[in-house]
């Protein structure tokens, strides 16, 4: 499968550079926003095959954060990771269009399972729209 | 009769001692996992790298340093936040304690610093010009001003900052809150502030200027300030 790009959003420095670092090893091409504007921002022009997203920021938060990225790209993957040890939070980020949800420590192995799995989906629904733009330009062309 | 919910609500209001000490310690356990998060990479770092180094990877002294430091620092800013909380449970010990109230402040100030942040606003304790100590309910005292900072927040804007400072008077102590904003979104609500204020006793009024609004707790003279 061709490298993955992702984008990683949390407010903590030092928790980005250093998931950025691991991350890496694992060759994965990672992009980091410390907070929910500037990771929509980097949404709009990128194609990421997943974003991994803090559900707790300052200014915009992580759920606020997601709205706006599934609605500049709707078929985002969006990976949500929450500290407040609730099942709650992450499943209501999943009714909101996130893929997933990880609780924070989240252990490095689950997390690569997961962007892996995102990755998958999104090179899917990017078959699945090609494959409906050329049924689309053959029908109008008669072939 | 109100529902099974309006019962408890109103049993377990939003302003009650119980959910002060829960939202204090929410705030500080979100800190720490955060803090414990980072810790925990990095030491998985530290293994990806010992990983490498039996593949015949070098081990870059520079990269193993930086490690170090990133564990010294988290560890140092974990220990800091637990001595804060520490200090700030202790201070249920006692009804009634006597206490240095410029540290009192600084440490509540910091121990709210996460949650005025989550609205970009941030709490500065004014430097002090002299050493203020008191007697008196020193929880209800902080949760008096959790209040009314909780209060000052809702009506905060984005870059604000509110800043806490003591002064002694003729009539006791007196504790200023004041919102610094240009732009403030409505006016505080300040019943459960008197509620925790009379309770002590202690007064609390408002006041609405051009640079903001201010609060101000005023303890009175039992409260043996010096």
């Amino acid at each position: 499968m061709a490298k993955c790009r992702i984008l990683l959003v949390d407010d903590e420095v030092d928790f980005l550079e250093v998931m950025t670092q691991r991350l890496v090893k694992r060759g994965m091409d990672v992009d980091t926003a410390t907070d929910g504007p500037t990771a929509i921002k980097k949404a709009e022009v990128v194609l990421y095959d997943a974003v991994i997203l803090d559900l707790a920021m300052p200014g915009m938060d992580g759920m606020e954060t997601l709205e706006n990225l599934l609605r500049v790209k709707p078929s985002l993957q969006v990976i949500v990771l929450t500290g407040h040890a609730t099942v709650e939070k992450g499943v209501k980020a999943v009714k909101l269009g996130a893929a997933d949800f990880l609780e924070k420590p989240a252990e490095i192995e689950s997390l690569v399972k997961k962007v892996e799995a995102a990755q998958a989906k999104t090179l899917a629904l990017f078959e699945e729209n090609l494959d409906k733009k050329i049924n689309s330009i053959t029908r109008k062309r008669g072939w | 009769m109100g529902t099974n919910d309006d019962n408890f609500r109103e049993r377990y209001p939003a302003d009650s001692p119980t959910s002060f000490l829960g939202s204090i310690t929410a705030s500080v356990t979100h800190e720490l996992n955060n803090i414990l998060s980072i810790i925990s990479q990095t030491g998985g770092l530290l293994e990806d790298f010992l990983y490498g180094a039996k593949s015949g990877q070098e081990l870059s002294v520079e990269e193993l340093n930086q490690i170090a430091a990133k564990i010294a620092a988290q560890s140092e800013r974990g220990i800091s936040t637990i001595r804060r909380l520490n200090k700030f449970v202790h201070s249920a010990d006692f009804p009634v304690a006597a206490f240095d109230v410029y540290e009192t402040l600084e440490n509540i100030g910091s121990l709210m610093q996460r949650i005025a942040s989550l609205r970009k606003v941030t709490i500065k304790i004014e430097s002090r010009s002299e050493k203020i100590e008191a007697t008196g309910p020193v929880l209800e005292i902080q949760r008096t001003i959790f209040l009314a900072v909780k209060e000052l927040l809702a009506v905060a804007t984005k870059d604000d900052t509110i800043s806490i400072s003591a002064e002694k008077s003729d009539s006791g102590l007196l504790i200023n809150m004041h919102l610094v904003t240009k732009q403030r979104s409505g006016c505080p609500e300040l019943s459960q502030v008197s509620e925790a204020a009379n309770a002590m006793p202690a007064k609390v009024k408002m006041e609405i200027k051009p640079d903001g609004v201010y609060i101000v707790l005023s303890l009175p003279p039992n409260y043996n300030v010096t």
